[in-house]
């Protein structure tokens, strides 16, 4: 009895319980309150306009009443409609719900202003990126059929167009049509940094290009829009300079300025060449670029001036000294440069040959005046004497013509037949040598070394090297190498023993090789066949026996 | 010696507090934002109520809730299922009532709005009242295996262990004397309600006091007495007590125990039925977690 006594109060306690929780529970079956905007929906009985049963919040009945950015999402316009599809997992995924009345359904992770413009599709650029959000999503700017059972105007970001003239006042009447980026930029109106006028009919050139546009684009006076007035682009007459300019010459040349005017200037025209061509004196070089005014002093350029002489207009920097003719050095090209060019050097009493044609001016006229005179009898008046005055003893004084030539200082012109001239007469062997063979760089002085050309001992021994090692120097009388050998060749294949030496070679001695008797020993490191003090006894080369049949010499 | 249940009991605690401290951590910078905040949070698809931590801990939580039942239905011995020994299914129908709830509280990501908080402050009312009624459980002698004692039986083990204390009887009519006095204290409450749980709860707050103070009364009797013998008397006599004690308090306290149970389940009934009407309602607003 007692348990089901337990059981009895348990049960009208919860029944109680129930009842009493139930009724405002029932009430509360919501985890949460809906967001403000969403408020209308609370109540169990709305649970379905955004649940699907068994399938949870969805997607479809969202854009029900969201239809505005149901149609975006359908054209895959602006930030919704641009999300990957993968991306898209529903829209609670970004704009949850249930999180209380205050909650923000549109969620900025880095504010408003930090939010990626570009995933609209509208990236924002230049003085777009400056603006507050509702200076652009505005009632004012957005679509007027823009409708929707939830949509709040004051707070969507829907309907721009996109098009700037969705938000900006058409500034041209109609007059360029409607895309307006092919001459503006989102950073500035004006000027127009993208337009090119030689896209245009009319392609700038000269003066017209720094010309102000409004000098040929004129006001049009217009009240429709936010100023008074347009600049007008359209049906403007361009087709001759009078169109715009007036003819100073009032029509006395005809209506075609341009065969003696450019763009580039009224009174600087390249053109004014074309017109001096007409005359006898055609512009060339730098009268071209001349101001009119520079010549026609009087201001009036059809006037006839003097123009057969330089002179005529130029003064003459030379006071006459070399003739009235400028041309001769001088052209229109201009005064300097010409006259490195064009002066006859053949006038002077220097003309100018060989390698001094390619010099310039400046090599030998080192003071800049090339009208001084210079010293020029001698080569050494420019020249430096590389060879240190070795040949200033010579009968000509050393003069540097004897042996070089205008053309070129290497080689020289110097022969084997004018060395027979001097000390040393080639001969034999000596011919068959290079110059530089024995006119090395032997000698030095502060400028670096320099060939030796004179010699004042001109022995065999000063050039050549004593391979007997003095053998012949010592001997008494001393024997010169020329006592054997010539300057045809070193080796003597014809010595005469019997003549040259005091030993003569008889009998068998005749076929002995030299080197059989004159042995070679080493002196100072070097081989030496020994020659002299040879000795000649029978018994130093043949010992104590005598060849059979052989006599001998004595002594 | 140990009972091997008490080591599987500790660790099932240590395993359900293992799993809250490794779900709750990662979240709890979660838990503390405002509500107005949390969707804006990288773990709130995870551990919002509905997400994938959350919503699994929140089926983790009302299982273990639904598994407390297991042990209603073992009580009822008219069923005729004697399965276990009924105070180790108390022990795990504790357990599943106190960390149920707390897998619950992660569940709910400390948002309680709606039909669903009235279940949980129901579950938590009937969490907190176990406590109470573990207690008061207590003081009813049972059996070794959990099953209330009769009063013929509680009188049988007052009078078993009353021969014990004379066997033990060395210690002559002086301890003897002692021991009916450390009972006689016990008498038949005059009074019930606040005063009759008041000394209950003062004489369990110093129960540990009382072995003490009797072990040095006979020790200053019987100087001689071992101290192996006086504490194995000392235990005696104060299980003894204990159950005199019980005995003469055991119809207060059942029918405080009687009211207790009309308390405790109405909360109960209440948490559960507002929770399958939650489940049913999440099911049919399309949450059904991994499935």
């Amino acid at each position: 009895m007692r348990c089901s006594g337990r059981s009895a109060g348990s049960s009208i306690l919860a029944l109680l319980l129930f009842v009493s929780f139930g009724r405002s529970a029932v009430a509360q079956i919501s985890p949460g309150d809906l967001s403000k905007p969403h408020e209308k929906l609370e109540g169990m009985a709305n649970c379905t306009q955004c649940h699907e049963v068994g399938k949870g919040p969805s997607r479809e009945k969202c854009l029900a009443c969201h239809q505005a950015l149901q149609e975006r999402i359908q054209q895959g316009r602006g930030f919704h409609g641009r999300m990957p599809a993968g991306q898209v997992q529903g829209c609670p995924t970004c704009h949850s719900e249930h999180a209380g009345r205050d909650f923000e359904l549109v969620h900025w992770p880095q504010g408003e202003k930090g939010f990626d413009h570009a995933q609209t599709g509208f990236p924002l650029r230049g003085r777009h990126a400056k603006l507050e959000c509702r200076q652009c999503h505005s009632d004012t700017f957005m679509d007027k059929n823009l409708k929707g059972p939830d949509l709040n105007r004051r707070r969507t970001f829907l309907g721009l167009s996109g098009d700037c003239l969705g938000c900006h006042f058409d500034e041209h009447r109609k007059q360029l049509g409607t895309r307006c980026v092919g001459c503006h930029n989102e950073e500035t109106w004006t000027p127009a940094p993208v337009f090119d006028h030689a896209h245009s009919r009319y392609p700038l050139t000269g003066k017209h290009v720094t010309a102000k546009c409004g000098a040929c684009h004129l006001q049009v006076a217009d009240r429709s829009g936010s100023d008074t007035a347009y600049t007008q682009y359209k049906n403007l007459k361009f087709g001759a300079c009078t169109d715009c300019h007036k003819d100073p010459h009032q029509n006395r040349l005809g209506p075609n300025c341009t065969q003696c005017h450019g763009t580039d200037g009224w009174k600087t025209s390249a053109q004014k060449s074309v017109y001096h061509d007409k005359t006898d004196f055609p512009l060339r070089g730098k009268h071209v670029s001349v101001a009119c005014d520079k010549c026609h002093k009087t201001g009036d350029v059809l006037a006839t001036l003097p123009h057969a002489r330089c002179t005529d207009c130029h003064k003459d920097p030379h006071a006459n000294r070399l003739g009235p003719d400028c041309t001769q050095c001088h052209s229109p090209a201009g005064w300097r440069t010409l006259v490195q060019k064009g002066f006859d050097h053949d006038r002077t009493d220097f003309p100018l040959r060989g390698k001094h044609v390619a010099t310039p001016c400046e090599k030998c006229h080192t003071s800049g005046d090339k009208q001084a005179r210079l010293p020029h009898a001698r080569c050494a008046d420019c020249h430096i004497d590389i060879h240190r005055g070795q040949f200033a003893q010579r009968p000509d004084s050393g003069r540097c013509e004897s042996c070089h030539s205008l053309d070129t200082f290497k080689p020289a012109v110097f022969t084997v037949k004018d060395h027979a001239a001097t000390r040393f007469p080639l001969a034999g062997a000596h011919l068959a040598q290079t110059c530089l063979a024995c006119h090395e760089s032997t000698l030095s002085d502060a400028r670096g070394k320099y060939r030796r050309y004179r010699y004042e001992d001109r022995a065999c021994l000063a050039c050549h090297q004593d391979v007997h090692a003095a053998q012949f120097v010592l001997s008494d009388p001393p024997k010169q190498c020329t006592h054997c050998h010539g300057v045809e060749q070193w080796r003597l294949p014809n010595f005469d023993h019997n003549a040259l030496t005091a030993y003569k070679l008889e009998g068998a001695h005749k076929a002995v090789p030299c080197l059989k008797c004159h042995k070679s020993e080493q002196i100072k490191g070097q081989i030496v066949v020994m020659y002299r003090e040879t000795p000649n006894t029978c018994e130093s080369c043949h010992g104590g026996k005598r060849p059979a049949g052989d006599v001998g010499q004595k002594g | 010696m140990r009972c091997p249940f008490h080591g599987i009991l500790g660790g099932m605690y240590a395993a359900a507090f293992a799993a809250l401290i490794y779900f709750a951590w990662p979240a709890w910078d979660y838990y503390r934002l405002p509500l107005q905040e949390r969707p804006h949070a990288e773990q709130h698809a995870d551990y919002k109520p509905g997400g994938t931590i959350g919503h699994g801990v929140g089926i983790l939580g009302s299982s273990m809730v639904l598994l407390l039942f297991v042990y209603s239905v073992r009580k009822r011995q008219w069923l005729g299922l004697r399965f276990g020994p009924m105070n180790r299914w108390l022990s795990v129908h504790i357990w599943l009532g106190f960390m149920g709830p707390l897998f619950i509280t992660l569940h709910t990501a400390m948002k309680f709005q709606g039909i669903v908080s009235v279940s949980y402050f129901s579950m938590m009312a009937v969490m907190l009242s176990g406590f109470v009624g573990r207690y008061i459980y207590s003081q009813i002698p049972h059996s070794s295996t959990g099953d209330v004692l009769s009063l013929k039986e509680i009188d049988e083990q007052i009078d078993q262990l009353g021969q014990t204390v004379a066997s033990q009887s060395i210690a002559g009519e002086e301890i003897l004397e002692l021991t009916r006095e450390y009972a006689g204290r016990l008498e038949q409450p005059r009074r019930r309600g606040p005063v009759l749980w008041l000394r209950i709860l003062l004489y369990d707050l110093t129960r540990w006091y009382r072995p003490w103070l009797f072990r040095r009364l006979v020790h200053e009797a019987m100087p001689q007495l071992k101290p192996a013998v006086l504490h194995e008397l000392s235990a005696v006599v104060h299980k003894r007590s204990m159950l005199l004690r019980r005995r003469a308090f055991l119809d207060a306290v059942n029918s405080v125990f009687d009211l207790w149970h009309v308390v405790h389940k109405p909360f109960a009934w209440i948490a559960v039925i507002i929770m399958f009407i939650h489940i049913a309602v999440v099911v049919l607003m399309g949450y059904r977690w991994i499935f």
